[in-house]
């Protein structure tokens, strides 16, 4: 059912031209430079070190890992993160 | 910066599940900033001061200890200046001060007058009610202009702006001219002065001298009554034109080899005034009879924003020496003085053409000369006066 609901918000959303995390649940990552990136659409921190941070998502786990990592602002299915950003990553399938 | 205005606490989160505890408070719709990691067990972040409250209820839930690190933004800093009461009564004094000298006339200016004293435009702006310290609201420039205009007749034109709290009256200075003589009445033009005729330019009327010619003041110059001897009609018309004419201004002065002059005795006293306004609030008084005056403005208070000004300087006094003079001395001071008297004689318009310096002397004194030759009109319209036989 889950997958099927999800499926038909994708048809929907794609007809009326919108973009697909408007939805609510699909993550969007926005990365600037390598010190910056937002995560947005998520369902809550799992981990927070400050090597690495651990977001759940409804696409999977996100790994960010860096160094001097914080989190800038945390709220409303919103996580920026800031410092000095190695990459990002999902964590195994779903 | 909105974060300031409502005021923000900074928290240490102890416990191993506080990322359990940061989970409670993003679904609680608390917004949380600045999450930094201390050590494997403690967090600190920021949150609205306003959302600590609901913290308590959250912490149980994640066993996590809460513990206020500081406390930031303007509700802090109204309770802390709160308790300073003098300073809150101070600051309250000064900003109703600015607010009250903001709705008045805290400092007047004029501009443009040069042979009409600016104690004059004050007095007239004072007879009118306009002085410092009057309500800003309720003035009506074009009219006090025009007031200013009937208030004194040396005033031929004036505008006056008010940009903040500074009035600015520009001046300019009426132009006297001589009344103009009905052009249906018959006249003649003469001469207002010696000189000696350059160039005549009637207009109307006939010349009654030419170029070359030595005339005296109040001889005829344009003749205006055309009548012939053989006619029994007469014929006036209103003469007009221009003479241009050499005219000879003398002057001399006399100096003496040894005269007193007013020079620095050495003795000095402090100088101290304060003006408000551009008005003399305070002035030290001075205890020599004849002194100079040297000012140090002091830049502190001074401004547009206060109409303060403080000036410091020294007060140096003059005493009636005697001094002996060179001739070289001697003749400049002659000399100068000869001419400052001959100019004071000199229209603006005329053209000084020539000048020439003599020098005698006579009973110890040098006595200096001066001739200045000028080009100027000399002629001025004078009405004809009938005989009575017509």
């Amino acid at each position: 059912m889950g997958k099927r609901r999800k499926k038909w918000k994708r048809v929907v959303l794609e007809a009326l031209d919108l973009p697909q995390e408007a939805d609510g649940e699909t993550v969007k990552v926005t990365m600037i430079g390598r010190s910056d990136l937002l995560v947005e659409n998520h369902r809550g921190i799992l981990e927070y070190a400050l090597e690495y941070v651990r977001l759940l998502s409804g696409d999977g786990v996100i790994r960010v890992e860096g160094r001097e990592l914080m989190l800038s602002e945390f709220g409303a299915g919103r996580a920026y993160v800031r410092g000095n950003i190695s990459g990002w990553s999902f964590e195994g399938g779903k | 910066m909105w974060q300031s205005i409502d005021g923000y606490v900074i928290i240490q989160i102890k416990g191993t599940d506080a990322e359990r505890l940061l989970n409670e408070m993003q679904a609680a719709g608390i917004w949380v900033r600045g999450i930094r990691r201390v050590d494997r067990t403690t967090l600190h972040c920021r949150i609205r001061a306003g959302d600590f409250k609901r913290l308590h209820r959250l912490r149980r839930r994640s066993r996590c200890k809460i513990h206020i690190l500081s406390r930031s933004g303007l509700p802090f800093a109204l309770v802390r200046l709160w308790r300073r009461k003098a300073l809150c009564i101070g600051l309250t004094l000064v900003f109703l001060g600015l607010m009250f000298l903001s709705t008045r006339i805290c400092v007047i200016r004029v501009t443009g007058c040069e042979r009409l004293a600016e104690q004059t435009v004050l007095r007239a702006l004072e007879s009118l009610g306009v002085t410092v310290g009057r309500p800003r609201s309720g003035l009506s420039l074009p009219a006090l202009g025009t007031e200013l205009l009937a208030a004194d007749e040396r005033i031929g034109w004036a505008e006056v702006t008010l940009d903040g709290v500074i009035l600015t009256v520009k001046i300019v200075e009426a132009v006297t001219a001589p009344e103009p003589i009905d052009p249906e009445v018959p006249c003649e033009v003469v001469a207002v002065k010696d000189g000696v005729i350059l160039r005549v330019n009637a207009l109307a009327g006939t010349p009654a001298v030419r170029a070359g010619d030595a005339v005296q003041a109040g001889d005829v110059l344009i003749h205006g009554d055309l009548t012939r001897e053989d006619s029994q009609l007469p014929l006036r018309v209103h003469a007009y034109g221009e003479v241009l004419a050499n005219v000879y201004y003398f002057s001399e002065a006399a100096v003496l080899a040894e005269t007193t002059r007013l020079q620095p005795s050495g003795r000095t006293a402090p100088y101290r005034a304060i003006y408000v306004g551009g008005r003399l609030f305070y002035e030290s008084e001075c205890p020599f009879a004849d002194f100079e005056r040297s000012d140090t403005a002091c830049a502190a208070l001074s401004g547009t924003v206060l109409p303060l000004r403080a000036v410091s300087g020294l007060y140096r006094e003059l005493t009636e020496q005697p001094v002996a003079l060179s001739e070289s001395e001697m003749k400049e001071q002659a000399a100068f003085e000869a001419e400052q008297n001959a100019y004071l004689r000199i229209p603006k318009d005329a053209v000084i053409v020539e000048k020439t310096i003599r020098y005698t002397e006579y009973n110890g004194c040098l006595i200096a000369v001066v001739c200045i030759v000028t080009e100027e009109t000399i002629g001025i319209q004078k009405e004809l006066v009938y005989d009575g036989n017509e």
